[in-house]
């Protein structure tokens, strides 16, 4: 068996009297893209850079690709690839020199070409390649910074934050290049408070809420430790449009509807809309139609959605994993 | 990290301080000019209250420990502020370079520069203001570099020492133009008033300016070994409290 990518055991992290990182452990297999999860505040920064070598730990272990990110800093140094949340360039350095510099500064060199070619296109950067850091847009210098993370061909990549301040676009790109990456076997760690980058890209999951991690597992394992949970979800009439007094849908009622656990009334698009969470949707939705049949019900827009990340955060804190 | 990975830094860092129009007006535009109005304010021919020097051979050592000072100051120190304060170092500090490399790098570079103006001056100063010593070129360089390592500490001790690049800023300027005052480059020591005097004694740049002056015209205010010796110990003492008061971010 491969050795483990990332170990961390116990880790504690205080800032004064605040635990920022509050005892948390798991571990990262070489080869998977892992995302630490949570809103903004919950640790994931304070986690990543004490992984990178940047902060050290209060308490606990920490173990990356087998080395201490302290002790032996140089020589992860080497092997890792790094995009930091809050970072710059100067102002006139180029986009190629930034990369030949950067590229320089590794033993090893990376797959993408004498010119980055490689490394750029998929990335977006082709076009910029001569352009000042100052005169990038957001996105450029944000895809540059994943660009300068994967120069030099690292075996692991910690990426903080990585597709903040890009068009849907841009995301789109980074996060096909991730997965081509993985294919090739690099190790990616990122963190992210954006449920669909989660459960689009990463192959397991772990989820902090305020220093703690609150559960752990590939997207899907935990979607169906919901119990297999999804949303049914339809429209009211609008109001005034006066319908038949006995076709008005009894929303009250619905709760006695098979397999349904919670009913949530709630105004989207100015129309009010409900939302049956069920254990069971195909049963639910069954038997709401019958009903619906029967009384005559509109039933407007209505559809069925799955469960998502966002839905397991909700379950775990009560919270919505809004930033 | 490679020695590739050094030379690399080194270049990018030139090519920045070449972009930077401010850095390069101030080194090769500037001190010339200020060269030039010293020597319209004295102009003399060579005499006997010049003790046989033309004025060319007085003026010189001066806009050169401007040099050495003004890049130290804005060139290093804020600079060196800025990129803590952006998250440059911090972007740096994740890579196998060593933290010393970058201060070295620019260090390196801003010295090659303020040299090549240096240069550019005693051409200058040999055209048009009848240069007539030329004093030993080794020990020259000597005092110039010596001049530069105490000078440079003192900007990464500035750049390293507070917490925003505003008060840098702010720090730096004030300090710069304390030296320029008290150290002699404007004044000269020997018509200085006692108390400017003792004040004089506090800054590295008075000692690196009569440095010059002996490479340059064989005498000084001071003897040359108390230059050298005061100019070295500040060297550590600056170099040790910025290492203790470098950060990262």
């Amino acid at each position: 068996m491969k050795a483990k990518a990332v170990v961390v055991r116990g880790l504690v992290k205080r800032y004064g009297r605040v635990k920022a990182v509050d005892g948390v452990s798991f571990e990262v297999e070489p080869g998977e893209i892992f995302g630490l999860l949570g809103p903004n505040g919950a640790g994931k920064t304070t986690t990543i850079e004490c992984l990178e070598g940047l902060r050290t730990p209060d308490r606990g272990t920490v173990r990356v690709l087998g080395l201490d990110p302290r002790r032996d800093r140089y020589e992860l140094c080497e092997r890792i690839g790094v995009q930091l949340q809050t970072t710059a360039l100067y102002d006139r350095i180029k986009v190629h020199e930034a990369l030949t510099l950067f590229a320089s500064l590794y033993r090893r060199r990376g797959p993408w070409g004498r010119r980055f070619e490689r490394l750029v296109e998929p990335l977006g950067l082709g076009s910029v390649l001569g352009r000042h850091y100052a005169a990038l847009s957001g996105g450029q210098k944000q895809r540059l910074h994943v660009a300068l993370a994967l120069v030099h061909g690292p075996e692991l990549v910690f990426l903080d934050e990585l597709t903040t301040g890009l068009d849907p676009q841009g995301r789109r790109a980074v996060w096909d290049f991730l997965l081509e990456l993985r294919g090739r076997g690099t190790t990616i760690f990122l963190t992210t408070h954006y449920m669909e980058e989660a459960e689009r890209l990463c192959d397991r999951v772990a989820i902090l809420d305020r220093g703690k991690l609150l559960a752990q597992g590939s997207p899907q394992e935990l979607i169906a430790r919901l119990g297999g949970e999804g949303r049914i979800v339809f429209s009211l009439p609008p109001r005034g449009a006066a319908p038949r007094a006995d076709a008005r849908v009894d929303v009250e009622g619905l709760k006695g509807l098979p397999a349904v656990r919670r009913v949530e009334r709630l105004v989207r698009d100015g129309r009010e809309t409900v939302v049956l969470y069920s254990e069971n949707p195909k049963a639910t939705l069954l038997a709401l139609v019958k009903r619906a049949e029967a009384a005559g019900w509109p039933l407007d827009d209505l559809h069925v959605q799955r469960a998502t990340l966002e839905d397991v955060f909700l379950a775990l804190t009560g919270r919505e994993l809004r930033p | 990290m490679s020695l590739r990975g050094f030379s690399r830094l080194v270049w990018v860092e030139a090519l920045l301080f070449l972009r930077e129009w401010q850095a390069v007006f101030l080194t090769f535009v500037f001190l010339p000019l200020l060269l030039f109005l010293f020597g319209a304010i004295f102009r003399r021919e060579p005499d006997v209250s010049l003790g046989g020097f033309a004025p060319g051979d007085l003026l010189v050592p001066i806009p050169i420990a401007i040099g050495l000072a003004s890049n130290a100051i804005y060139t290093l120190s804020g600079p060196l502020a800025v990129a803590r304060e952006r998250g440059i170092l911090r972007r740096f500090r994740v890579t196998p370079l060593r933290p010393w490399a970058v201060l070295a790098a620019q260090a390196l570079v801003v010295y090659l520069m303020t040299l090549l103006a240096a240069l550019l001056l005693l051409a200058l100063a040999k055209l048009f203001l009848g240069l007539r010593a030329f004093a030993n070129p080794l020990s020259l360089w000597g005092a110039f570099t010596l001049g530069a390592l105490s000078l440079f500490s003192l900007g990464f001790l500035l750049g390293s020492a507070f917490p925003t690049a505003r008060l840098t800023y702010a720090v730096s300027t004030s300090v710069f133009f304390t030296m320029l005052l008290f150290s002699g480059v404007i004044i000269p020591l020997d018509v200085m008033p006692p108390f400017m005097q003792h004040i004089a004694r506090l800054m590295p740049l008075s000692y690196v300016l009569d440095l010059l002056k002996h490479a340059w015209l064989g005498r000084g205010h001071w003897p040359w070994p108390h230059d050298v010796a005061v100019l070295l110990a500040s060297t550590a003492a600056f170099t040790l409290l910025a290492a203790r008061a470098f950060r990262w971010d």
